[in-house]
């Protein structure tokens, strides 16, 4: 028989024994799956109730500029965040004492003057101490809301003292020559500041965010799921690694691999049958997995070939480098422990864990240099469709080449643990 | 001619000659330890040839320079002329080793561990499933061919290793003690299934440390200790190295000096072996010397309380050339 038949035979057999223990390929699979669920409900991702501050509100000014202030928790983007309801006081801070509620906001009467004639004046926060984060971002809109205000007095000063000032004791409504130059006034300051509050000025300045607004004009929900959706995909791909690394003691401890020796196949035969089993499993693995994903995420399917081939490609460079370790060590439960010691400080590190949007920066350059985190680094563009695939395509042949390797060390390893008695 | 084509003649005319292992001054050293020292024996076509010995003689090194495993410091070993160190491949394509230990997929079927073993030997498509099909009757487990090894008991184990390394019909089997640890009854069916293979002209490499198995089931034998063969023939030969004597075996109390002593004057007797509570003895005609033999071991002080008076064994055998017992 030719090597390539032999190869394949090698490969059907090893997925064969596969299948014949299917509840290790699902604990394989599982367990990266209900990690990822479990890290996106910690995370309030995947759709799931994201947290919303309930803000309790007495406007006893009851003026247009109160009402301004109201409305700057009720417009479209705070909304989300904050929901407002419109209590008295002893009632408010009744439902604040049952943790009904985040804060209680009391806007005392004279507000509205006392923000034209910029005199002290004091906005009274009754927060829950049961809760921590969302008063804190309530808190944090009323101070910026506050030197909003003083930047205003800054800019518009003369015009809001005329507006204070308002018409003459005898007219109705201010002269329209006063109506005028406030107009005139307030465009030139306008364009005198156009320069540094322009909106496009402004979104360049926020690149951070860019990625996910793009995103969003693509028309892709991009949520915490999302991110950990890569990061679970790894994970489940060093488990199967380690998973099928731990067959060579498995093949050791029935003695076929010491059968090997006696017949006239090289080893390097039985190595190439087992990188195609596993080359194969990782593919169909990836076409599921990432077929589900890309349905529940709504990912272009025109970039599933190169993520999936780019996966396996890794899976199998990941399989290589865990078998390496697994032969190093001199028993089968040393080399668990070398492999699970190795493993795991990669899957936390390199983004595989948690996402590398949830990590701080010095570990994600840190992580970026791992074997999973590169792997991770270079699958992300192609699942949001932004991937330079020439660029793909070098890495790839980088890493068939690592995986080379890394194979002929693990071959020279297998050598010498086959031929133990 | 270059060496190889000397190789490829050799590898032609050996088999002629009925030789299919050829072993001349075989030497292992592990560092300073010698495990294997100027072994030389060759086994033919359709003989079972015995390596017996005790733990720890060098069978097992041996056979590992045999089928590859281990490289030898020095001699040669060619296997139906192919020599195992610059001809291994070709070497071991003719072999088929069942080791010591089960080297079986547990979680295949024995259909599969036979198919996938005789592929590895090269046989492919209708070839391989025939043959399979052939060991699977040869070794009685075509009912239980679908099922996983692991639900197979130890006995059908031990025929399903032997039959996967007889799948590709090697001319040259090793069997590396099979059968330690096996029921009788699965032992009686494997050294059935030894003989046959032998009647179809296979040469028979077996070591094992059960002497009864290797008198009833080996044409030769060659008899290992340190590393060394001690003796080496057919069972007749080896016999006649104790001479036409019974072995006459005596349990009771004895005291070694007093006992020598006593026996040295008695004419055509040779202790084997000496101990505290048991004597073994050689000599010819030793159901009629026994009130001779009685009388002088009364007069050393010895208490007799058994007596067993049996033909030369190779125990007995074994036992004069090393002084000690197998087992140990």
């Amino acid at each position: 028989m030719r090597a390539a038949g032999f190869l394949r035979l090698t490969a059907e057999r090893d997925l064969r024994r596969l299948l014949r223990d299917p509840w290790k390929l699902g604990l394989w699979l599982c367990v990266p799956l209900l990690i990822g669920v479990l890290m996106t409900s910690v995370m309030g991702g995947a759709g799931g109730m994201k947290p919303q501050a309930l803000l309790f509100i007495e406007d006893q000014d009851d003026t247009f500029l109160s009402g301004l202030l109201v409305n700057v928790f009720s417009s479209d983007q705070m909304s989300e965040l904050v929901l407002i309801e419109h209590l008295d006081g002893e009632a408010a801070l009744e439902r604040l004492n049952d943790n009904d509620g985040t804060a209680f906001l009391r806007i005392p009467e004279g507000f509205g003057d006392a923000v034209l004639d910029e005199t002290p004046v004091t906005l009274e926060l009754v927060t829950n101490p049961a809760q921590s984060i969302l008063p804190g971002i309530l808190e944090e809109t009323l101070s910026i809301l506050r030197d909003a205000v003083f930047y205003i007095h800054r800019l518009f000063g003369p015009q809001l003292a005329i507006m204070r000032e308002g018409p003459e004791p005898d007219e109705f409504t201010l002269a329209d020559p006063v109506v005028a130059a406030l107009s005139v006034g307030i465009n030139k300051i306008a364009q005198d500041v156009s320069d540094y509050v322009d909106p496009l000025r402004l979104e360049l300045t926020t690149v951070v965010d860019s990625v996910e607004d793009e995103s969003d004009e693509e028309g892709l929900e991009l949520e915490f799921s999302f991110f950990m959706f890569p990061s679970m995909l790894l994970m489940a791909m060093f488990f199967i690694a380690q998973g099928m690394s731990e067959d060579y003691w498995q093949e050791r401890e029935q003695g076929t691999l010491r059968r090997y020796l006696y017949g006239p196949r090289r080893l390097r035969l039985l190595l190439g049958g087992k990188l195609l089993a596993a080359l194969v499993l990782f593919l169909i693995i990836g076409v599921i997995l990432f077929s589900i994903g890309y349905a529940y995420h709504g990912l272009r399917w025109s970039t599933l070939p190169a993520a999936v081939l780019w996966w396996s490609l890794g899976g199998l460079g990941v399989y290589a480098l865990v078998s390496l370790v697994q032969l190093w060590a001199s028993t089968r439960r040393a080399g668990s422990i070398l492999t699970n010691t190795a493993m795991f400080p990669l899957l936390m590190l390199g983004g595989s864990f948690f996402p590398f949007e949830a990590m701080p920066d010095w570990m994600v350059a840190v992580g970026r240099w791992t074997p999973n985190g590169w792997i991770l680094s270079e699958l992300k563009p192609v699942l949001m469709d932004e991937a330079d695939y020439a660029a793909l395509a070098v890495n790839a042949v980088l890493l068939v080449l690592v995986t080379g390797a890394l194979c002929w060390l693990v071959l020279r390893r297998l050598r010498k643990v086959a031929a133990l008695p | 001619m270059c060496l190889q084509t000397w190789g490829g003649v050799i590898a032609r005319i050996l088999p002629m000659s009925g030789v299919m292992i050829e072993v001349a001054d075989l030497r292992k050293q592990f560092g300073d330890l010698v495990a294997v020292d100027e072994v030389a024996f060759e086994a033919r076509s359709g003989e079972i040839f015995g390596f017996l010995g005790p733990n720890g003689a060098g069978k097992s090194t041996t056979i590992g320079c045999l089928c590859g495993l281990i490289t030898p410091t020095s001699g040669r070993i060619r296997i139906l002329g192919h020599d195992v160190v610059t001809d291994g491949l070709a070497s071991r394509e003719q072999l088929g080793v069942v080791p010591q230990e089960l080297a079986l997929f547990e979680e295949l079927s024995a259909t599969h561990n036979l198919s996938y073993w005789g592929a590895a030997y090269g046989l492919r498509g209708a070839e391989l499933n025939t043959r399979v099909l052939e060991v699977l009757e040869i070794t009685g487990l075509v009912d239980r061919a679908k099922e996983p090894v692991k639900q197979f008991s130890g006995g059908m184990k031990r025929r399903l290793n032997l039959g996967c390394a007889i799948v590709h019909k090697p001319r040259v089997l090793l069997l590396d003690e099979p059968t330690v640890g096996v029921d009788p009854q699965s032992r009686v069916r494997l050294l059935e299934l030894v003989r046959e293979l032998v009647a179809d002209g296979t040469c028979v490499l077996y070591t094992t440390h059960y002497m009864e198995e290797a008198e009833t089931l080996c044409d030769r034998l060659a008899i290992l200790d340190f590393g060394r063969i001690i003796a080496q023939g057919t069972l007749p030969e080896l016999r006649g190295i104790l001479g036409e004597r019974d072995i006459l075996r005596l349990s009771g109390t004895f005291a070694e000096e007093a006992v020598r002593h006593a026996l040295d004057p008695l004419p055509d007797l040779e202790i084997l072996q000496i101990e505290e509570d048991g004597l073994r003895l050689a000599l010819a005609g030793a159901s009629l010397r026994l009130p001779e033999l009685f009388q002088a071991l009364h007069g050393a002080g010895a208490e007799i309380r058994d007596t067993t008076v049996s033909q030369p064994s190779l125990e007995s055998l074994f036992i004069k050339l090393t002084g000690k017992e197998l087992r140990e």
